[in-house]
């Protein structure tokens, strides 16, 4: 087989089987959340006030881990089941960054390099504003356009139903059949086929533009980019993140073995990464309409290269290098 | 009069594309475990995805045996259209016992009832299937069962300059003023004389040794690095070692036991490599160690799998700022051949 056609089919593969355990969980969990969940339950339970319910929407992956590809699935069923999609955003952008096993990782990458609390505490603290911000941004654009933003197999229930004749207070309709153990679990694998193949087919799509990307860039290139341009390092990782398409458990290592880039450019392509890639694009849209998808591109663009610019100035300023620290090893 | 609802899937539609979605999971389930049973999996993701793989694939597999038993019952539990109680434009109900999970059947079954809107139209679920089916058809066609292509390391292997180190290079090392003279053996002695020749050992600044083999009948003296105690070293780490100073001198002078590809460069001198992959095959990178023999190699062609046992430096190559790891064989028997591992170093 032609030598490129061969590169590309491993880095199709690459990406799409990293992907694809990750779909699998996150379509079994949007089925028990469609069965087990109460409409509106964990709306009833979020604060009435705007800004706190983003904020908390930000920090739902510490209880839901997730990373990027199961959130989406997951993130869909919690919209549905009416969630505020500003909080979903938040969900769904910050959930891959801030949950237990992302910022293990990202300790671990960087303990040798003497910078896992720094990184940590930058990826955690920016991903959380990037999300927060992009989700008030989506809120206000939610007010004007409604569930015009999303597409009908995201639009909560109620909204969906309200054909149904409305109910009536004081008059209880007759509560339905408590549905047998074996309905709920055929309920539920309806719904976690349903999205694992729905979120699949993008997925498949999303690896084919990236092996695609990936076969005309390589990272040596945009590596050696970043280093002759200091100023571009920012945006340049951001570029690669986008391509490489990497799951935000294992996005960490990669970044450290930078050793040479400075820690706002790390942080860039830990922070962007988990939030917006080729495949995670193809698979928003899935979830929403393309005046939202531009949307939440711009917002996020915009917001990670403010705050890492801003970082990488505010180090500047203080004389901090931004490098690995010094580590004495000896070899076994 | 065929029922019809209107708008919605016919049962047909509705089982074709159940199927369907239980045929294309169920083998993509299957393909996954396989992947992981035919080690397959380390040509394109790193280990920590291996596991995760494998119960990906089972759980899938769970999954679609779970959900063709539900529409088994399902097709089990279907009113013909021609039944009695089914009549035209009626109103549906939960008695009225048709598919459970589609519009109109019952409605505290299945979620794809409220999947409405969503496209279920037969050319999208016949273009969805071909998509997925896609990575099952390379597993067949035996994709992936290699590393990345001969030509996708060549061009990464591009750019890389031979040191051509002077032939004098050790002699001048060890007679830089800053080197000093170390004993030759445990014991402290300075200078021994042993088969006719008097050897000396230096340490240069880099912390490298250096023995002095100089014939007693008179004649030119020889230089060779010394060797230290035998370690299996990784590309990883001697890379690694290579940004930071203090590594370096740790580093140096060690003697590295390492496998990896042969890329010649020169009569003595030639490119070890392997590849690294973090997350998968988009992060992979090439690690490179540069091989310099006391004679010229030969019998070994470029990508060949090596063994070779050299002594660790760090040098700068011609056009570069950057240190890489130069492994010095003592002998020209310290480079033989190997058998083929995996591409990439984890």
């Amino acid at each position: 087989m032609q030598a490129s056609i061969l590169d590309f089919l491993i880095n199709f593969s690459g990406v799409l089987w990293q992907a694809m355990p990750f779909i699998v969980l996150g379509a079994v969990i949007a089925g028990i959340l469609e069965e087990f969940l109460p409409q509106d339950f964990i709306t009833k339970l979020l604060p009435k006030a705007v800004v706190p319910a983003v904020m908390i929407g930000a920090v739902l992956g510490l209880l839901f881990p997730m990373c990027e590809c199961g959130i989406v699935v997951v993130m869909r069923r919690l919209l549905r089941k009416g969630l505020p999609l500003s909080c979903c955003i938040a969900y769904m952008l910050a959930g891959p960054i801030i949950n237990g096993v992302v910022i293990g990782s990202t300790w671990i990458a960087f303990q040798p390099h003497n910078l896992a609390p720094e990184m940590v505490g930058l990826r955690v603290g920016l991903g959380f504003a990037v999300a927060v911000v992009t989700g008030l941004v989506v809120h206000l654009q939610w007010r004007k356009h409604g569930n015009a933003l999303l597409t009908p197999l995201a639009i909560p229930q109620s909204l969906t139903q309200a054909d149904a004749p409305p109910a009536q207070n004081g008059s209880a309709s007759p509560a339905p059949p408590q549905p047998a153990l074996f309905d709920r679990v055929g309920n539920i694998s309806a719904t976690a086929l349903h999205d694992f193949v729905d979120i699949m087919v993008f997925l498949i799509l999303g690896s084919v533009l990236a092996a695609l990307a990936r076969s005309y860039i390589t990272p040596e290139e945009i590596e050696a980019l970043s280093r002759d341009q200091a100023f571009l390092a920012i945006p340049v990782m951001m570029l690669l993140a986008l391509l490489m398409c990497l799951c935000s458990e294992a996005d960490a290592f990669v970044a450290a073995s930078f050793t040479k880039l400075h820690l706002s450019g790390k942080v860039a392509f830990l922070v962007f990464g988990p939030m917006l890639d080729i495949k995670l694009i193809l698979m928003y849209t899935r979830v929403f309409k393309l005046r939202l998808i531009v949307t939440i591109i711009i917002s996020v663009v915009i917001l990670t290269l403010v705050l890492c610019v801003a970082l990488h100035l505010v180090y500047q300023a203080q004389g901090w290098t931004g490098l690995p620290g010094k580590v004495t090893v000896t070899p076994k | 009069m065929p029922h019809s609802h209107s708008g919605c899937q016919s049962p047909r539609d509705y089982f074709t594309e159940q199927l369907l979605s239980i045929l294309v999971c169920g083998a993509l389930g299957f393909v996954a475990v396989q992947l992981y049973l035919n080690d397959q999996l380390k040509h394109i993701i790193a280990p920590i995805f291996f596991v995760p793989v494998l119960i990906g694939g089972i759980g899938a597999l769970a999954l679609v045996a779970v959900r063709a038993v539900t529409v088994w019952r399902e097709a089990g539990a279907l009113v013909p259209a021609d039944a009695p109680t089914c009549q035209q434009n009626h109103t549906h109900t939960a008695a009225c016992n048709h598919l459970p999970g589609l519009p109109g059947g019952d409605t505290t079954a299945a979620a794809p009832a409220e999947d409405h809107g969503h496209s279920h139209d037969m050319p999208w679920v016949f273009a969805r299937t071909l998509i997925l089916v896609f990575p099952v058809a390379l597993f067949a066609m035996g994709i992936p069962n290699s590393g990345f292509s001969k030509e996708y390391q060549e061009k990464q292997l591009r750019g890389e300059k031979a040191l051509n180190l002077d032939p004098k290079a050790l002699e001048l090392m060890a007679k830089d003023p800053k080197s000093k003279r170390v004993p030759i053996s445990k014991d402290g002695t300075m200078e021994r004389t042993v088969d006719g020749v008097t050897e000396r050992l230096y340490e240069a600044e880099s912390g490298l040794k250096i023995r002095e083999v100089t014939p007693v009948a008179g004649g030119p003296a020889k230089y060779v690095v010394e060797p230290g105690e035998d370690t299996v070293m990784t590309f990883n780490e001697l890379n690694d070692a290579a940004f930071d100073a203090d590594k370096r001198r740790a580093y140096t002078g060690k003697t590295a036991i390492m496998e990896g590809r042969f890329k010649r460069l020169g009569d003595k001198e030639f490119t070890l490599y392997r590849m690294k992959m973090t997350c998968c095959g988009s992060d992979a990178v090439m690690l490179k160690v540069r091989i310099l023999a006391p004679l010229a190699v030969n019998g070994f062609g470029d990508h060949d799998w090596v063994r070779i046992r050299g002594v660790v430096q760090f040098m700068k190559p011609p056009g570069s700022d950057r240190y890489t790891p130069v492994l010095q064989l003592p002998q020209i028997t310290d480079v033989e051949r190997a058998d083929y591992k995996n591409e990439y170093e984890f």
